[in-house]
């Protein structure tokens, strides 16, 4: 193994953490192991996929890094909560009209994985396209548990474990593949998991579908079957990669560039304009004004944060020792002493952190970040908001923009696996008072999902649950085109067959006096209940409407954002404009947030939905007339600057003229006495 | 602090105008009995009518100088009850009410300055009463100059420019972060001093009035 200067190796440590000092990048020209452990050779038969684990266990604590942000959700215990809310991951269905937040880290408004059953194997079904590896990925399935998932016992050994894909990150490597057709998300896609690294990195080439193997046709052994499955899914390695000794040259870097953050953290806006579109009927063609996406097209006019533009890079600010727990920018950070990592933050780096014990970190100007001004911003703008509300996200609009994100729409794979999901509509930005009692610009997505009420508690349904229960009132069978706001719409009626459909399944509470689990539906920011009009008789069955309420698990998903920050001309009351909050409409506080619902009314002019939407401010901790009137005052405010400058030049003069004619009274008393 | 200072300077100010009332009476004994304590505030409340011997302008002055009073009066209670029984910062709907009235205080105590300047200014009788001072001699002072009144009124129209400008400039684009909280503290120590100054100017007006009558 050949490394670098940089390198150097201690007792405790593997050979490859830690840093001398030396500021060079190690080279990285080593040896591959497979997921036994045996030394790689791409020449024998049946050769096994490269095990990142294995090969840069090697030399890096692996059982360090696996507790880092990125992989460490899974660690995360039940009782836990993370105040700080961040992007969830989204189980979808556009057929059961289902959008559920999930995360493990106990956000507020997200539901843990095992609050929805969703094991770990269907979670890295979900969303492992879009991930780094470990984490549930990482954990083998014990065959026996009682809570194991049976598809998971018979498809792990197939499929294998999905290890940490260190290069994901590190590789520096442009031919890096995570979204190409037959890149690493095309190998999740067809649940080879022990595969992915060795196709990311351009190794080699791999064919067969773990998902498509017939589980019988292998042992009955899982260590013979992850013995034999190389047979069945094969890898031909590149030998090109290879130098005589088989060792291969990683082109690994200690600072990932952001095009592989953006992989997993990319957010596109939805360009979407009115336009002239003709329509043809089949009597006749006509034109009509319709919203045309024009995303693609525009996409190229979009800016990066100002940070990227004046040649910062996402880990200048996000960093990390060993134990890869990513500096997330916070203010409120750990200090650890040094101010080396609160000034790590927007406020840190700008200002600096007085209670840091070095006198630099104290003075703020990290890597040449400008101090700013704030002229004529009152100071308690700091209190009240976070730094983002005004330098963060899109300036807000009368209604604010949709976005995707990479992770919840799967943005960047390409070819024939590329899907275009316009669901959930992710708004962007909303001032939300976050947990930290300050409002700064959120995203936000309004949940639709099937549950189960039982004492106030919600409890959702997963898709295929709901899927089995109510595929008639669903109308799962039917191909419909029909789409109301990019839903696949559904009436009152609907909800209501439904509700009785999952109703009907519930068994009766065992015990006498307990509670009785209602079937509900959310979405809209409501929640759709059953109430019976009719009691049942001998011959006829009860009769119900549906009838919607509030409810705090139908509140709207939101995570704070804090990219992309924008120059500081184009910050929110820069250069004394207060107007940009404050005028009687600022979207700030009177931006109106769609109440993003699948539910719409069927005519004969075919589906139709009165839009509901909620002001800004509601999600503030405001009071909205307040507010009103409080950005009113704004209008007479130029008039009473001048009306008090007037009356202050006024008072001025007088006390000039009499202080004058004073000190004349008094010179010449003064003379009289000579 | 500020709440500290404020309460004991209020208090300190309030408490050296009650031991000047009674070390300093006004005319006769005051009668302490219940009616003799009734008549006084009735006395006191007319004080703040408009008297029937006044001409237009001097009603118009009476009613500025009592519009400037009454929003004093509002601009102090949303200013300072806030951050001193409560304290909290001022904020929300009071801090509406403290913008609102604070122009009209400024154009009513302007028209009140110009108009009272005249008969506020220092004449031959303050120069003899700062003479007298001077050489020790200052029996009476407390109790007979009008130096105090017109002392007062001056001092409140000095000090009345630092606390509207204060608030005013901090409203332009001109001072950062630190000139905010600057502006501030000077907008509210400012104030406090108005406030001392301008219990003790009412106080020798009515002290003033009482004797005339």
């Amino acid at each position: 193994m050949v490394i670098g200067p940089a390198m150097a190796a201690t007792a405790e440590k593997g050979l490859g953490d830690g840093n001398d000092g030396n500021r060079s990048e190690p080279v990285h020209w080593i040896t591959l192991y497979d997921d036994l452990g045996n030394e790689l050779k791409p020449g024998e038969k049946f050769p096994r996929p490269v095990s990142m684990k294995n090969t840069c266990g090697k030399c890096h604590d692996y059982a360090t890094i696996s507790g880092g942000w990125h992989f460490n959700s899974c660690r995360v215990p039940s009782d836990q909560s993370d105040p700080r809310v961040g992007e969830p991951w989204v189980l979808r269905d556009s057929a059961t009209r289902t959008m559920i937040p999930v995360s493990n880290r106990g956000w507020d408004g997200a539901f843990r994985p095992e609050q929805i059953r969703l094991t770990g194997w269907q979670w890295i079904k979900q969303f492992g396209t879009h991930y780094p590896g470990g984490n549930y990925g990482e954990i083998p399935v014990d065959p026996d548990s009682e809570t194991a998932d049976p598809e998971a016992i018979i498809r792990q050994p197939i499929s294998g474990l999905y290890e940490i894909n260190c290069l994901v990150c590190h590789s520096a490597d442009a031919r890096q593949d995570q979204g190409s057709p037959d890149g690493a998300a095309m190998q999740v896609a067809r649940q080879n998991y022990r595969w992915v690294a060795t196709v990311g990195a351009g190794l080699g080439t791999v064919k067969g579908t773990a998902s498509a193997i017939d589980e019988f046709s292998m042992p009955l052994e899982p260590d013979q079957t992850s013995l034999k499955i190389v047979e069945k899914i094969t890898t031909t390695y590149d030998s090109r990669a290879f130098d005589p000794e088989n060792k291969v040259f990683f082109d690994i870097v200690r600072q990932p560039p952001p095009q592989r953050c953006y992989f997993c953290h990319s957010t596109q806006t939805q360009i979407k304009k009115t336009e002239q579109v003709k329509v043809k009927s089949a009597e006749q063609e006509k034109i009509e004004q319709r919203q045309v996406d024009r995303t693609a097209e525009l996409d190229w006019i979009t800016d990066e944060d100002v940070h990227l533009a004046s040649g910062l890079t996402c880990v200048d600010c996000h960093r990390n020792g060993d134990d890869h727990m990513i500096t997330r920018g916070d203010t409120e950070q750990e200090n650890e002493g040094r101010g080396a990592v609160s000034t790590l933050s927007c406020r840190g780096c700008h200002l600096g952190d007085e209670t840091a014990d070095a006198e630099a970190a104290r003075k703020g100007g990290r890597l040449g970040a400008p101090h700013p001004r704030h002229a004529g911003i009152p100071t308690i703008h700091f209190t009240e908001l976070s730094c983002t509300a005004c330098h963060s996200g899109p300036v807000p609009a009368k209604e604010p923009e949709m976005v995707k994100t990479s992770r919840i729409h799967k943005l960047g794979l390409h070819g024939k696996h590329a899907i275009d999901l316009p669901l959930p509509h992710i708004m962007n930005p909303v001032f939300v008072r976050g947990q930290d009692h300050k409002i700064a610009p959120h995203k936000m997505f309004w949940p639709a999902f099937w549950a189960v009420e039982t004492k106030e508690k919600i409890t959702p349904m997963l898709p295929e649950d709901v899927a089995f229960l109510a595929e008639e009132p669903l109308q799962l069978t039917i191909q419909s085109e029909d789409r109301v706001n990019d839903w696949r719409p559904m009436t009152s009626e609907q909800i209501k067959q439904t509700l009785m459909a999952i109703q009907a399944d519930m068994p009766e509470p065992e015990e006498e006096n307990a509670a009785v689990p209602q079937a509900v539906y959310i979405a809209g920011g409501k929640v759709y209940k059953l109430n019976q009009t009719k009691p049942a008789t001998e011959n006829t069955e009860a009769e119900y409407e549906v009838v919607t309420a509030d409810h705090e698990a139908a509140r709207p998903y939101s995570w704070p954002i804090a990219h992309n920050v924008r120059p500081a001309t184009q910050s929110l009351g820069a250069e004394g404009q207060c107007g940009d909050c404050h005028a009687t409409d600022a979207p700030f506080f009177f931006g109106q947030v769609a109440m993003d619902t699948p539910v719409a009314e069927q005519g004969e002019q075919g589906w139709t939905q009165q839009p509901q939407t909620a002001a800004m401010v509601s999600f503030q901790d405001i009071d909205a007339t307040y507010i009103g009137w409080f950005n009113w005052s704004f209008v007479f405010r130029p008039m009473m600057k001048i009306t008090v400058l007037l009356c202050c030049a006024v008072i001025a003069a007088v006390l000039v003229l009499y202080g004058l004619r004073a000190l004349g009274c008094l010179a010449g008393a003064v003379s009289d006495e000579w | 602090m500020f709440a500290t200072i404020s309460i004991w300077a209020i208090i300190i100010v309030l408490g050296l105008v009650v031991v000047h009332w009674f070390a300093c009476p006004v005319g006769q004994k005051r009668d302490l009995s219940f009616g003799g304590l009734v008549r006084f505030k009735v006395h006191v409340l007319t004080m703040f009518f408009l008297d029937q011997k006044l001409t237009l302008v001097g009603k118009l002055k009476k009613l500025v100088y009592m519009v400037a009073l009454l929003c004093f009066l509002i601009l102090f209670l949303t200013g300072f009850v806030p951050r001193l029984i409560c304290g909290v910062p001022l904020s929300g709907y009071t801090l509406m009410i403290h913008a609102t009235f604070a122009p009209v205080f400024a154009v009513c105590a302007m028209i009140a300055i110009v108009g009272y300047a005249q008969q506020c200014r220092f004449t031959r009788d303050e120069l003899d009463w700062v003479e007298r001072l001077m050489r020790c001699r200052c029996k009476d002072l407390l109790c007979n100059s009008d130096l105090g009144r017109k002392l007062t009124f001056w001092l409140a129209a000095v000090l009345i420019l630092p606390v509207a400008l204060s608030m005013i400039v901090s409203m332009y684009p001109i001072f950062g972060t630190k000139g905010q909280e600057i502006l501030f503290e000077l907008h509210r120590y400012f104030a406090l001093v108005l406030v001392l100054v301008a219990i003790g100017h009412v106080y020798l007006v009515m002290r003033a009035k009482f004797k005339a009558d």
